[in-house]
């Protein structure tokens, strides 16, 4: 808890800092949390060169929204996932499968062949599974289960309550099982 | 049934972490390229930062239409101050332009065309 506290006044400091004229500030900001949106926008749209435009986009953003930025305002972090959220939102009609396949190289070596093909058909399955649910559910669960965000931050990100994210997270993976089961042959996924 | 939804909800968990592992490693020029943006929007800051109230005077002028507009604003200012100090009587050329004598003048406090007392009937 207080490591959460702390680490949100420093990723707010930090945004402050470089309001006032501190260029290193956005070093620090970047390495901290350019991955997780980075892993964010990919999981959503599933294409590198998609992800690394809605990435710097929403880095942009933060840049120039910092000397508007009140330090007892919402968390860095938050505002970057509401962010990326809506322009993946806007971008996610045009996303396309095609960098999955080829960019996906397991770093784990000792792999065979059949397992990462395993991989990168269960990986194309939950990206097609998901892009079925509606929008609002698809946000959810990515967040809850895939960027592993607690409930009450989801709820800020997605201005809900914490029980309406609760809900929106189960039914969601209610309507994933269904998905996977009724379309296992069409997403190319099979049991074992 | 019970142990089917397990095996399901077993499998769901194997997508997730199939799904997390597998995240392509950022290519060292996004975080260039956001460095770059931060400097570059650092800069602009810096330049409106530390504007004097001529330069803001200046760019409000640009806004207007820059210099031509500017003689325009100050040559119609000037005229209609001259006019407003020094206003002509010009009614002596006009009438010798136009062959009159003299000028009907207009009262605007009677009747226009008998509405008045059209209006005092109701």
């Amino acid at each position: 808890m207080f490591n959460g506290l702390q680490k949100k006044e420093t990723d707010n400091v930090l945004l402050v800092a470089f309001a006032n004229g501190d260029r290193r500030a956005a070093q620090q900001l970047t390495g901290r949390l350019m991955p997780k949106i980075y892993a964010h926008a990919y999981y959503r749209l599933g294409n590198i060169a998609d992800a690394e435009d809605v990435t710097q986009e929403v880095f942009l953003k933060l840049w120039k929204f910092a000397p508007k930025w009140k330090q007892d305002r919402a968390q860095v972090s938050t505002w970057l996932y509401r962010v990326v959220s809506n322009l993946c939102k806007d971008r996610y009609r045009r996303a396309t499968l095609e960098d999955l396949g080829n960019a996906q190289e397991p770093t784990d070596g000792t792999q065979s062949p059949s397992d990462k093909i395993d991989e990168q058909y269960r990986q194309k399955a939950l990206y097609d599974a998901m892009s079925m649910l509606p929008e609002n559910q698809r946000l959810a669960v990515q967040l809850r289960h895939i960027d592993e965000l607690t409930n009450s931050q989801i709820a800020e990100i997605m201005d809900l309550s914490v029980e309406a994210v609760e809900s929106l997270t189960a039914r969601g993976k209610r309507k994933l099982i269904e998905i996977l089961q009724t379309h296992k042959s069409e997403l190319g996924y099979s049991d074992g | 049934m019970v142990k089917n939804k397990q095996n399901h909800k077993d499998d769901l968990s194997i997508f997730f972490e199939v799904t997390k592992s597998s995240t392509p490693e950022v290519h060292p020029d996004l975080k260039v390229r956001i460095l770059r943006d931060a400097n570059k929007t650092r800069d602009e800051l810096d330049l409106v930062q530390n504007r004097t109230w001529l330069d803001r005077a200046l760019d409000c002028l640009k806004e207007l239409g820059g210099f031509p507009s500017a003689v325009g604003f100050t040559a119609s200012l000037a005229a209609g101050v001259c006019i407003g100090f020094y206003s002509p009587d010009w009614s002596e050329a006009l009438a010798s332009v136009f062959q009159i004598d003299t000028f009907d003048e207009v009262d605007f406090t009677s009747s226009f065309f008998g509405m008045n007392e059209i209006f005092e009937d109701t």
